[in-house]
């Protein structure tokens, strides 16, 4: 098992130099001049020239680039123009803050879509049945963008029940979290649904109950552990999808986060900080598929990495 | 000549286990109603073994889930009759009374033994389940036992840490008999215990199903379509179609001397090893339709002797002898 997990690392070390080659190369199709945009909209051209010597900008595409991979491999994330500090210096600060609001966000959807789709299973054709399938249907056809600012009006404008904008308390994080969590809460609700629907009729339920163990007990012990098992490696995928949720979230909420920070240092074009928040977030996402089949092993017997 | 009655004349003795008493059952669902069970009458005494044959689709699993009470939920009704373990309605019990009754009082074997484990629960635990829940003590004593019983079926006690997917067909489905019989019910249902087995391994898990029945004395209910596993194993044996018994009585009589053209055409379905050959006799038509039961008696379609009577009206139980009676118009004149 350990040399199929090591395998598979080595097999995602390819995954990650093809996202800093990708993003390195995005960035410089993407147009703007950082140069221009670092020396401000009144400096001469030989003032601009100066800037991009100083940031390495008047070198090769090919040197640019192994300049940056060469810091990488030394645990150098590059220097931020915009930030005048090192990259690593201000996405460690950014990464809490984005880990803090989508482990809530995660969290609470996950609870929420696994009892939600569970009871909608166990009572299948009941009233709280459609009222799931409708959340379901509702949840992943809605835009986050349309879900944020609806929150904000109803509970941060009428009812002034929740802050809005920005850091705080738990408070702050409920809306954020919240409509981050939404879409993946309504295919969780959906999977979960099915899976608890397909599972009761599998014949080691009757088998389960033909032993004199309770209804309750069967559903809750025996079946839902064969239920959770396509949900537990929809949870790796899906939190790709909360990463990339993160953008647009953080940036309605004004959440100090790392998908706000992209979006700000793409404008910027910060190039260095683009390509190390990319690569970081790659890598948090590697590392979650990974946990989701570590965990898929652990709950189905079956299923194992030789 | 009087329609009767070899089931209540029963029905006053005290070692009786089950008594099944007109039993009708429904499945309705999407706005069909599917009579699954129409009027089955039997009747299961202490140490007894006996046989309930039929095609599929005939009602036999659907009795025996009847047994437990354990129709699916929302489907499945029982919409008249009644269904007695030990002098006790099992339509009247509380759903505790229930859980104590199934797996303590009446084991249930499964038709197929790769879906009615569950693949994510050692086989151990699944054994052990039902002596924690009805002998009332911790998984560490319990596996004790569950070793015992491994080791009895030939199945080594270390692998109860095993996961059904690492046993073969015959091996799940020795587990599946001694979870059945681990608290040593006083009942024992077996559904089709060996149709999805190799014809190898069925003559095994009967030869263990003969030899556990007599040493826990328990009665035996054996659903299959196989006439050769109760020719085996059962004293008597019950002929099931379209949700009723057509023909119920002791096992030698019924194989010599078939007196319901439907068993008749069972038995003649079977090929012969000895004598000349002949070209088998596979019973015209398909089985009745539970959603669309035909009138009279539910064979007629079929039946190579059919009579005027036959399309309308239901035939009674003609007694034959004292341990043969069987429910056809064609019998009318000769007893």
């Amino acid at each position: 098992m350990r040399n199929n997990l090591l395998k598979r690392l080595g097999l995602t070390v390819f995954v990650l130099i093809g996202v800093t080659l990708i993003a390195f190369v995005l960035m410089r199709l993407g147009g703007g001049d950082p140069a221009v945009m670092m020396a401000g909209g009144m400096a001469t051209k030989e003032e601009v020239q100066d800037y991009r010597v100083r940031m390495g900008l008047d070198q090769s595409y090919l040197v640019q680039y192994l300049t940056y991979m060469n810091g990488i491999l030394h645990g150098d994330l590059g220097y931020s123009w915009s930030y005048h500090t090192s990259v690593g210096e201000v996405l460690s600060v950014r990464l809490v803050q984005t880990f803090n609001l989508t482990l809530f966000g995660f969290f609470i959807a996950s609870i929420f879509s696994m009892l939600l789709g569970t009871i909608a299973g166990i009572r299948h054709g009941s009233p709280i049945d459609f009222v799931a399938l409708l959340f379901a249907i509702i949840g992943q056809s809605m835009s986050i963008v349309w879900l944020g600012f609806v929150l904000i009006l109803i509970f941060g404008v009428q009812l002034k029940w929740l802050p809005t904008q920005g850091l705080g308390g738990l408070q702050h994080m409920i809306m954020p979290g919240i409509c981050l969590g939404f879409g993946y809460a309504a295919v969780q609700t959906r999977m979960m649904r099915s899976g608890m629907v397909d599972v009761l009729k599998e014949d080691y339920v009757v088998a389960t109950r033909a032993r004199g163990i309770s209804k309750s007990r069967t559903y809750l012990v025996y079946a839902l552990r064969n239920a959770l098992l396509p949900i537990i490696t929809n949870m790796g995928n899906q939190f790709g999808h909360l990463l990339a949720g993160v953008v647009v979230v953080e940036t309605i909420f004004n959440w100090p986060g790392i998908g706000q920070l992209l979006v700000q240092a793409i404008n910027m074009r910060d190039y260095q900080l683009v390509q190390s928040a990319l690569l970081i977030t790659s890598i948090l996402l590697v590392l979650c598929n990974l946990l989701a089949d570590i965990l898929y092993t652990v709950v189905d017997p079956r299923i194992s990495f030789q | 000549m009087k329609a009767t009655g070899l089931l209540e004349k029963q029905a006053t003795q005290s070692d009786q286990v089950l008594r099944i008493e007109n039993l009708h059952v429904e499945y309705r669902s999407g706005g069909g109603i599917a009579k699954a069970v129409n009027g089955v009458n039997l009747t299961l005494h202490k140490g007894e073994a006996v046989g309930l044959v039929g095609e599929s689709g005939a009602g036999k699993t659907t009795t025996a889930l009847s047994i437990l009470n354990l129709l699916p939920e929302g489907t499945g009704y029982i919409t008249k009759g009644d269904i007695w373990f030990n002098n006790e309605s099992v339509l009247k019990k509380s759903e505790t009374e229930l859980n104590k009754m199934r797996g303590g009082q009446i084991g249930m074997v499964f038709a197929n033994p790769l879906t009615s484990l569950n693949p994510v629960f050692t086989i151990g635990h699944q054994v052990a389940m039902v002596l924690m829940k009805h002998r009332g003590i911790k998984e560490k004593q319990a596996n004790e036992t569950v070793k015992q019983l491994l080791e009895m079926v030939g199945i080594p006690g270390a692998r109860l840490n095993d996961y059904p997917y690492q046993l073969s067909g015959g091996m799940r489905q020795r587990v599946g008999i001694i979870a059945a019989l681990a608290c040593s019910p006083q009942l024992l249902i077996a559904d089709e215990p060996t149709t999805a087995l190799d014809v190898t391994i069925q003559a095994q898990i009967l030869e263990l199903m003969k030899k556990l029945q007599a040493e826990y004395a328990s009665s035996l209910l054996m659903i299959t379509h196989n006439l050769g596993i109760i020719s085996e194993l059962c004293q008597r044996v019950a002929i099931m179609y379209g949700g009723e018994i057509v023909e119920y009585g002791s096992v030698r009589e019924i194989f010599t001397a078939p007196k319901h053209w439907y068993t008749y055409g069972l038995l003649h379905a079977i090929p012969k090893l000895t004598g000349p050959r002949e070209t088998l006799e596979a019973l015209p038509g398909l089985v009745a339709n539970a959603q669309n039961l035909p009138a009279g008696c539910k064979f007629h379609e079929r039946c190579s002797h059919c009579l005027e009577k036959c399309k309308s009206q239901i035939p009674p139980m003609f007694k034959i002898t004292d341990n043969h009676s069987v429910a056809c118009w064609d019998v009318e004149g000769q007893v």
